[in-house]
């Protein structure tokens, strides 16, 4: 697999390797099963060498298997790969590609600070990256120390522990039978997505999400977030693929979508009575024609009541037009988000500069060694997303948040 | 009372004569002022020239119209009244008549289109071309300088920059404009270049080519512009292990917006770049986007400044964005004029790349050149900046050409 000469380099094989549909990841671990036994072979050698020759070496095992499905695509696990390029500089570093998936680099000796560099990686990946939380993110990296731990290794590194392991919630891998994975948009393909979005009636695929306000002991609806359901649609339109694999024909697809959601806001009647809402806008949407429409139809009842949640990136993508969709949005009484601001963005972004009025954190571990003094911009406002979990709850109280989106806070209303 | 917005004086006012008035400039203005007639009993008139002119009773409450629109326009414009006029009809209401109906007489502006900007068709044509033409026929090179210190006039090749060029891209499909027309179908694009420009480099760092000869001696640094999603590929990996194996100089440009995106794949990106030996380089920071963040954050080994001709006039929270940035640190990009370069030299700034770079090169190579007197400093400007051999007909000394270019290049050609 190894030996290139280059450190970061992870096998020549590593393209089609990181391929779910070659290397029989975890989701189609029933049809797959010989894809990884090499590396368990490799493992067996290796043991049993350390064991006659009592020289240590140590085994990081990662447990793609129990990745959700969700994570499971092309760019996660080159992603989950690359985590491991610091661990591949220490003393006789090697990867191991096992059955279902199961990755593991093992290496000479105990090689701290590699591995330390690879831990914080994986961690930040696993956390910020993929939002999993803490508790879900132990159970998937194991440390094995050789000779001692040999048989614990074999056992873990095949198929003799079942995901009995890991925490229920995570146990989207097992033997079930699952959709084969999707093949990424190209341009062709969102070409011809965008000409039969022209025509279809999207109003079925339009989702509400709630937004809920915790004072003390009370909680109580801020806002709906309104949105239409992209992988939904996607699987309508495009019927085997991903709109997401593509980050940057995906971020072409919202704006394509998000003219199409204010024309279907704009309908007559669609906003009598509505309460307040948000909605995702990229900033180019914000001076659209349909923008313009929509806000010709609004109510004045919601005047004023109504967040545009805009994305870190697109903001930069073109400062200028979002200060001036700022200056007219706000001339118009709309309410300024930023959104999906994680634990590595934050130290990057000089949000007081930006004149907004909310911005929303997306719920990591990562938050939790964030210092106040990063959460201070002015008079903006915060608000905690993905919250699913109580430690997230929990922290974002500490800090004083008290707006929230997430599962967990829908069970307790 | 009439109001006129100078949207025809946008340009010149914020010297950024290709990009305003924008599209949305003109959507949003007309908005404003629609909204303002409505409540003030007036109308609007969009003038020949892009101005557009308000009638309205003045005696109306709210925010005063010309505070909105100086509002909407701080970003773009320095001073933003002077956008506006305001005139008396009682007083001045043939001059007011007169100046409409001098503007009725320009040529009307094209129609606006409703579409989103750029096509993905465009894209498609374009990853096509990629896929089936010669490489270095697409490709463009520019040096980026050290001016140095003590010797204002002295500059020492840094980096030498090779890109694909939009403009020939574009030709191919005649699609003009279509490219980088939406920012993010670019970024795509990038991902499907940086394939190309991987392979096309590895191998001629394998037989010591004309793109990157010399890189292994004390010659400029080889730039190459990649996307995350290309740095985390197989084909980096390789391209790593080749550089490492030959020990060329190599640094690859990120743009910000691309570590914005997202930051997880960056910080791999930038772990994978260091353990290979590689220099990071933050591309594409505006002087807008050096107000919402702090670059240094994302740790590169260089960042490249855009120049524009607001950041003299952006004020001291520029100067001390750049100062906190560090003048080592910096490169001075896009510097067309002799105003960028007077401007960075004065906020500490030594490292400079752009057309205005390009002249001085192509002036020294002229002033120095037995052979140069047929020639002009565009035309010389224009074969140093091509990476084929059909972009350098005409020139009798390559040598001298290549005076900017690794020093290897020099010795090869003169042998």
């Amino acid at each position: 697999m190894s030996g290139t000469g280059f450190p970061g380099w992870i096998g020549p094989s590593a393209e089609q390797a990181v391929d779910p549909q070659a290397t029989g990841k975890g989701i189609h671990a029933q049809s797959m099963v010989p894809v990884g036994t090499h590396g368990l072979e490799e493992l067996h050698h290796l043991v049993r060498d350390c064991t006659a020759s009592g020289v240590e070496r140590r085994v990081l095992l990662l447990r793609t298997d129990l990745l959700p499905a969700r994570l499971t695509r092309t760019h996660h696990l080159r992603l989950t790969r690359a985590a491991f390029d610091a661990l591949m500089t220490a003393e006789r570093a090697r990867m191991h590609d096992l059955p279902m998936g199961r990755l593991a680099v093992s290496w000479r000796g105990t090689a701290p600070e590699p591995l330390q560099q690879s831990l914080d990686a994986l961690e930040q990946l696993l956390g910020d990256g993929f939002r999993i939380g803490p508790s879900a993110v132990q159970s998937l990296i194991r440390l094995f120390e050789l000779p001692r731990d040999g048989a614990a290794l074999l056992t873990a590194a095949g198929f003799g522990e079942a995901a009995d392991a890991a925490p229920r919630r995570l146990r989207i891998a097992s033997a079930a039978i699952l959709p084969p994975p999707l093949v990424p948009l190209d341009a062709a393909a969102l070409a011809a997505m965008e000409r039969q979005l022209a025509a279809a009636d999207l109003a079925h695929f339009a989702r509400r999400k709630p937004i809920y306000r915790l004072d003390g002991s009370h909680v109580r609806l801020a806002w709906e977030k309104r949105y239409l359901s992209i992988s939904e649609l996607t699987a309508t339109l495009a019927p085997g693929r991903s709109a997401q694999a593509d980050a940057w024909l995906f971020r072409r697809l919202t704006r394509v979508l998000d003219r199409r959601m204010l024309a279907l806001l704009s309908a007559p009647h669609e906003l009598r009575g509505a309460g307040p809402f948000s909605l995702n806008l990229n900033v180019g949407s914000m001076l659209s024609p349909e923008f313009l429409r929509f806000d010709a139809v609004l109510p004045g009842a919601l005047r004023g009541r109504i967040v545009l949640d805009m994305q870190p990136a697109d903001v930069l993508a073109d400062p200028a037009a979002f200060a001036f969709a700022c200056g007219f949005a706000r001339a118009r009484g709309y309410r300024l988000l930023l959104r999906d601001v994680t634990a590595t963005l934050l130290p990057l972004l000089c949000l007081s500069r930006m004149g907004l009025d909310l911005v929303q954190l997306r719920w990591s571990l990562g938050l939790s060694r964030v210092t106040p003094l990063m959460l201070q911009a002015g008079s903006t406002e915060w608000m905690l997303s993905q919250a699913d979990e109580p430690d997230a709850l929990q922290w974002g109280r500490d800090q004083g948040i008290t707006l929230f989106q997430g599962r967990g806070l829908a069970a307790t209303t | 009372m009439a109001l006129v917005l100078h949207l025809s004086q946008l340009s010149s006012l914020s010297h950024m004569a290709s990009l305003a008035p924008r599209a949305h400039h003109r959507r949003i203005a007309r908005a404003v002022l629609d909204d303002a007639a409505q409540r003030q009993e007036g109308q609007v008139f969009a003038l020949h020239n892009d101005d557009l002119l308000l009638l309205f009773r003045s005696d109306a409450a709210g925010t005063p119209i010309t505070e909105t629109l100086a509002r909407l326009f701080l970003v773009d414009v320095p001073d933003p009244v002077g956008l506006t006029t305001l005139w008396s009809m009682a007083r001045d209401g043939a001059a007011v008549l007169q100046y409409a109906q001098a503007r009725l007489l320009d040529t009307p502006p094209e129609p606006e289109r409703p579409e989103l900007n750029g096509s993905v068709q465009a894209i498609g044509a374009i990853e096509s071309v990629i896929e089936h033409s010669r490489i270095t026929d697409l490709m463009q090179q520019q040096t980026a300088v050290l001016v140095m210190p003590g010797h204002a006039g002295r500059l020492q090749p840094l980096f030498r920059e090779i890109t694909f060029s939009v403009a020939v891209l574009e030709a191919r499909i005649a699609a003009t404009g279509q490219a980088n027309a939406d920012p993010f179908l670019f970024r795509h694009l990038a991902s499907r270049l940086d394939g190309r420009m991987l392979n096309v480099l590895r191998q001629d760092l394998q037989v010591n080519g004309p793109l990157t000869a010399g890189t292994r001696r004390l010659g400029p640094t080889l730039h190459l512009n990649l996307t995350l999603s290309g740095i985390l590929s197989d084909r980096f990996a390789h391209f790593a292990a080749t550089c490492r194996a030959i020990g060329t100089r190599v640094g690859v440009e990120i743009p910000l917006v691309e570590a914005c995106a997202d930051p997880e794949a960056f910080v791999t990106a930038r772990t994978r770049l260091r353990l290979a030996g590689l220099a990071l380089v933050l591309d594409g920071v505006s002087h807008h986007a050096l107000m919402l963040t702090m670059p240094m954050v994302l740790e590169p080994d260089l960042i490249k400044l855009d120049w524009s001709p607001r950041l003299p006039e952006a004020g001291s929270a520029v100067d001390q964005a750049v100062m906190a940035l560090g003048g080592d640190r910096v490169v001075l990009h896009r510097a067309e004029t002799e105003e960028a370069l007077s401007w960075g030299l004065a906020h500490g700034i030594r490292r400079f790349q752009g057309r205005h770079v390009d002249a001085m090169l192509a002036a020294g190579r002229i002033g120095a050149c037995a052979q140069g007197s047929g020639c002009s400093l565009r035309q010389c400007m224009e074969r140093a900046s091509a990476t084929g051999t059909a972009g350098r007909v005409g020139c009798s000394n390559p040598t001298l050409l290549d005076a900017a270019a690794p020093l290897a290049i020099r010795a090869q050609a003169m042998a």
